[in-house]
């Protein structure tokens, strides 16, 4: 399988800087490190239709902050012993983490829908109101803590008994989860599904010409990316501890776009890198001046305008 | 022959900002045959082909295909019910290769949702062979010469076996070399699909035809047999006006 | 009903402000086929540089000149630097560029202004308010918002309609291609296009600056609230945008006047309080998927 080898360095050195991390002992870099990977992988979730479909999405911030609120809202139920509609409690990771999965699988649905029938300027501009329409009721849910957000005092999920406060064990299980989505991604690239949606995303017109309804393609991917994405999200509030609209906000979406083109659009391996290196970039600058926004936005003006052929072509990283 | 056509369309009209491209078109494609469909620059044969192929909603007329109506389904409702086209130009999918290609036009046809785990396999490098492109297999298909991308479009629409070909110009920027040889493929296509053929070159036209068409201002002038155009006075006077 | 006539107005005046926005965003995306998410950006330039002139000088008048006028030259800045460039090159392309713009905007706006809000008032000969209906006293200022509103649009209409610089614009929302055959200088046109869209969000966010805080980041807000009109009008119909600008207005406007109360009189006891408030301002983006579920390409789209 030549086509795993960029995923495997990738994942290598992830496992490798976790080593790194453990021997130097400074407890604030497992936080970086599990970030890179959690971004890593709601990054991914977005390339399913950015890189092979495409399709601009500039809403899967709603995506994010959707799991990470289901999270938070099942474990508040739980501490306070007052289940959401007499049902919904827990701060178990194998009751938050797949209803989260489940929730952003229909809320992807339910966008694209409304979203996938025209293509173009239409779609960017309407995934983006989406997500702001989430942000806004988020913001207004009181219950929840509104505009400052809802914190996880209490700790994070547990999984099948084991606490995950453990920011060791955290990381081992993030990077799990990493590596089983890259896994099935790079088989649903290469089986006919993935090559459809690559089709998709060349020639349109062509593939519904051969007989393919491209839309329903492209609704399957869609609900598929906002699922992966949503469990970034879940596992975002672990992390943090702390969920609020802010993790649905527009930069955020803007953000994960922009660490799938940094790392290359077509591969599995690309997301992960690009979220490494806009962390990283980040993690730098802020150290040096509390302008670092400014710096972002220079550099990613200086790439898009001096890459030719656009970005796709950025890093040589061959599209499939 | 007595048979049922294939492909019956019947008062096609399509109309843009008041003028009409296609008006009152009725024709129609008999199994085993080649029908070309010919006229002046402007003369709406390509708004034809998109009414027949769905691509273009008609104003007014029916299409029915093998009988059923096709009316209301857009392009791949057609595909699906064996009403293939091939387009004029090259319509590929660059970074897929050129097995990939026929692949997912087997699938496509098929109709069935496409698979999530196993690796698409390639079996149909027979098509392939046939069409002198097995060595290429697994090349991309945008890096293949233009002559030779043609023949991929080809291939991707004969793969799925549809009973009918809506043949938009396949000659058109076609080098003269490379003409000979595709109309010999096409020629041998016609026993498992009938092909309803846009043409420009004359040559080719008179060359591959059953039954000849001739379109003229959005209208069908005059539907008959190669020899009964050629001697035409009207189709003549038609194309010498293109011509001055 | 007296309160409704107020809200009614405001909400007009909310459309005048988002069709202000929306008509040079429609343009732009029809006849260059070019994203700009900058151009909140633009709408923030011209309320920081009004709010700068007035406070410097006094005079609101001057403040809407400078204000428009360096939005317009920003405007043009971008055209050449980005839009031109980038304009072949495919829509993430121009995301990712104008998303950075928006960065660059807002973290220099905090580096020069800093990161307290700045004021802007109505002038003084627009203060006060004045009896539309017999006792009800409306905000003068806000009267003359909508004025400038309805100034533009039949501005904009004249324009567009009856000369023909705007028949090419016309033309070139529905057929790029065909106005370079009628020998017409694509990049002066779009140029201009660009630049009036500019003029125009430095305007909206100039009218707009009384009743929103000045800061960084006050542009995206009503950028994707501008969105939504455009989605809702149709890219590339200037009448769209009016049509869908005045629609969001009202409909926000009164949304949020009285829905949080109206459900809360329909809803049963013990449901979240918060549910009034959320509709209320989740309410115009579930109208754009209502439009989109019955018009995929907008009220007036091609």
């Amino acid at each position: 399988m030549s086509r795993a080898w960029p995923l495997l360095l990738v994942m290598g050195a992830l496992a490798l800087a976790g080593l790194y991390v453990e021997l130097s002992g400074e407890r604030y870099l497992w936080t970086v490190l599990t970030k890179i990977a959690i971004y890593g992988l709601a990054a991914s979730g977005l390339n399913l239709v950015l890189g092979v479909g495409g399709l601009v999405s500039f809403g899967h911030a709603a995506f994010l902050g959707l799991g990470a609120y289901v999270v938070g809202i099942l474990s508040l139920h739980a501490f306070e012993e007052a289940p959401l509609m007499g049902l919904f409690a827990s701060n178990a990771a194998l009751v938050a983490w797949p209803l989260a999965v489940a929730t952003g699988a229909i809320a992807g649905l339910l966008i694209g829908l409304v979203s996938l029938r025209t293509g173009g300027a239409y779609f960017i501009m309407i995934t983006l109101a989406f997500a702001q329409m989430l942000y806004f009721g988020f913001v207004s849910a009181e219950r929840y803590g509104g505009e400052d957000g809802l914190s996880l005092w209490w700790g994070r999920n547990e999984l099948l008994g084991l606490s995950l406060d453990d920011r060791r064990a955290f990381f081992i299980v993030v990077w799990l989860i990493l590596g089983g989505w890259s896994v099935l991604k790079l088989r649903l690239m290469a089986a006919p599904f993935g090559r459809a949606l690559s089709a998709s995303r060349m020639n349109p017109e062509r593939l519904a010409a051969l007989g393919v309804d491209v839309f329903r393609l492209r609704l399957v991917a869609f609900a598929v990316s906002a699922a992966v994405t949503a469990l970034a999200g879940a596992l975002l509030a672990n992390l943090t501890g702390f969920v609020s609209p802010a993790s649905l906000a527009w930069p955020v979406s803007g953000e994960l776009i922009v660490m799938c083109v940094l790392g290359g659009l077509g591969t599995v391996a690309g997301p992960i890198l690009g979220a490494a290196a806009l962390i990283l970039l980040e993690e730098t600058l802020v150290s040096f001046t509390e302008h670092w926004q400014l710096f972002v936005g220079l550099i990613l003006l200086a790439i898009v305008l001096a890459s030719r052929r656009g970005v796709s072509g950025l890093l040589g990283l061959r599209r499939g | 022959m007595a048979e049922r056509p294939l492909l019956e369309a019947s008062g096609l009209a399509k109309a843009y900002g008041g003028v009409f491209a296609v008006q009152g078109v009725s024709l129609d494609l008999v199994a085993g045959e080649i029908h070309a469909l010919i006229g002046p620059n402007g003369a709406g044969k390509s708004t034809l082909i998109g009414l027949l192929h769905g691509a273009i909603p008609a104003d007014a007329g029916t299409v029915a295909f093998a009988g059923s109506t096709l009316d209301g389904r857009g392009p791949a409702g057609r595909a699906r019910a064996g009403l293939a086209r091939s387009f004029q130009r090259t319509a590929l999918f660059a970074e897929l290769s050129v097995a990939e290609h026929v692949g997912l036009a087997i699938r496509a046809a098929g109709g069935r949702s496409f698979g999530w785990w196993r690796e698409a396999r390639h079996p149909e490098l027979a098509v392939l062979d046939e069409l002198g492109l097995g060595d290429v297999a697994h090349r991309p298909a945008g890096e293949l010469a233009h002559g030779r991308q043609r023949l991929v479009e080809l291939a991707m629409v004969v793969a799925a076996r549809p009973r009918a070909i809506l043949m938009d110009e396949p000659f058109a920027g076609l080098a003269p070399d490379d003409r000979p040889a595709l109309a010999r493929r096409l020629a041998a296509l016609k026993s498992r699909h009938a092909l309803l053929l846009v043409e420009h070159d004359m040559d080719v036209v008179f060359q591959l035809a059953d039954r000849i068409s001739v379109l003229v201002a959005g209208r069908l002038i005059r539907s008959d047999t190669p020899e009964a155009i050629r001697a035409d006075p009207e189709v003549q006077r038609a194309y010498l006006r293109d011509e001055d | 009903m007296l309160l409704f006539l107020e809200q009614l107005l405001n909400g007009v005046q909310l459309g005048m402000t988002l069709f202000m926005m929306a008509a040079g965003l429609t343009l732009v995306f029809g006849v260059m086929n070019f994203i700009n998410l900058a151009h909140g950006s633009l709408f923030m330039a011209g309320a920081y540089v009004a709010a700068a002139v007035v406070a410097a000088t006094g005079s609101f008048l001057l403040g809407l000149v400078a204000g428009v006028a360096v939005a317009a030259l920003f405007g043009v800045v971008l055209d050449r630097v980005i839009v031109r460039p980038l304009a072949g090159r495919g829509h993430l392309d121009q995301v990712l560029a104008t998303f950075a713009v928006i960065l660059i905007a807002n973290e220099t706006v905090r580096l020069v202004f800093g990161r307290q809000p700045l004021a802007l008032d109505p002038p003084g000969w627009l203060a006060g308010t004045v009896e539309i209906l017999p006792g009800v006293p409306y905000p003068l200022y806000r009267l003359a918002v909508i004025l400038v509103g309805l100034l533009v649009m039949a501005g904009l209409w004249l324009l567009v309609m009856r000369t023909r610089v705007g028949m090419w614009v016309r033309a070139g929302a529905t057929h790029p291609e065909m106005i370079q055959l009628l020998g017409v200088d694509i990049g002066r046109l779009n140029g201009l296009i660009f630049a009036a869209g500019a003029a125009l969000a430095g305007l909206a966010g100039i009218v707009a600056g009384p009743f929103i805080a000045i800061q960084s980041g006050m542009g995206e807000a009503i950028l994707i609230l501008a969105f939504v009109v455009v989605v809702i009008g149709g890219i590339g119909s200037v009448l769209g945008a009016a049509i869908g600008a005045l629609l969001v207005g009202v409909g926000d406007t009164l949304g949020r006047a009285y829905l949080p109360a109206l459900v809360h009189e329909l809803a049963p006891a013990g449901t979240a309080e918060g549910l009034g408030p959320a509709l209320a301002s989740m309410g115009i983006y579930l109208l754009m998927a209502l439009v989109l579920a019955l018009r995929p390409k907008g009220l007036l789209g091609r």
